[in-house]
């Protein structure tokens, strides 16, 4: 199952990422998470390509939750169209739409469940 | 969203702008309200917004090392969307503010078609960012 977070699909601010491009690179500060409206983002760590991320998916969550600096590689795996939510923004939404909080909290979920199987070599109960 | 026009008419940056100008400006920024101590920029980071101060104040650093202090009126965030792609300094408010944001694109739009700010812009970029060689 993968969550899909529709909120941004005509969001006003929107950047066009170029094939290749790194959105961010593992260690920077993060200031921003992203939605993806089409195109796609590779999650890359250590040169090993760790989840891609299409439309509805998004990136980026995690610094803003805990202030990290970020802990993956993101490139753009082609053309793509990024909504940029911000910190203020973040927190906006999260206050005013709990379906959104939910979201971000299944993908978190999605994505830890994923490295503990990967760690572990088996599901977690 | 938008600002009122006459909250932006005192910023050096948009001096001697004409209404329809300003209209245009205000309409795309957004008021926000920032404690002591908040980064709007950081260093190395992406950036996608641009800042003007309209009350309180901000520090810039790089390295740690300050390299301005930013009060009423005072511009910043402007690098990363036009040169830099990341953020050159870090910037942290020092007392409660009011801010005005504008996503880096619309202020691109903007200054594509008011050739006075995109030439404030410019002579801003060169004075602030480190020249090589």
């Amino acid at each position: 199952m993968t969550t899909e977070i529709n909120l941004f699909k005509h969001d006003q601010h929107a950047v066009a990422v170029p094939s290749g491009t790194a959105v961010f690179r593992d260690g920077e500060p993060g200031e921003h998470m992203f939605g993806v409206i089409s195109g796609e983002i590779a999650i890359v760590k250590h040169g090993t390509l760790i989840e891609r991320i299409g439309p509805g998916g998004i990136v980026g969550e995690m610094a803003l939750v805990d202030h990290s600096p970020r802990s993956a590689d993101a490139i753009a795996q082609q053309d793509t169209q990024l909504a940029v939510i911000d910190r203020r923004r973040f927190e906006h939404l999260v206050a005013n739409h709990p379906t959104f909080a939910l979201q971000v909290m299944s993908v978190m979920a999605e994505r830890l469940r994923k490295t503990n199987e990967d760690r572990t070599g088996r599901s977690p109960t | 969203m938008s600002v009122e026009i006459d909250k932006i008419r005192s910023v050096p940056l948009f001096a001697g702008l004409g209404d329809d100008q300003l209209t245009a400006i205000a309409d795309k920024l957004e008021l926000r309200h920032a404690h002591p101590g908040e980064h709007l920029s950081s260093e190395g980071g992406t950036g996608y917004f641009f800042f003007v101060i309209g009350d309180g104040g901000a520090e810039c650093t790089r390295n740690g090392e300050v390299l301005a202090t930013f009060g009423p009126g005072d511009f910043f965030g402007e690098a990363a969307i036009f040169r830099t792609r990341r953020r050159t300094a870090t910037v942290t408010t020092t007392a409660d503010s009011t801010i005005y944001a504008m996503f880096g694109a619309d202020f691109a739009k903007l200054a594509a078609d008011i050739p006075v700010l995109h030439e404030r812009i410019d002579a801003a970029l060169d004075e602030r960012l480190p020249h090589e060689g």
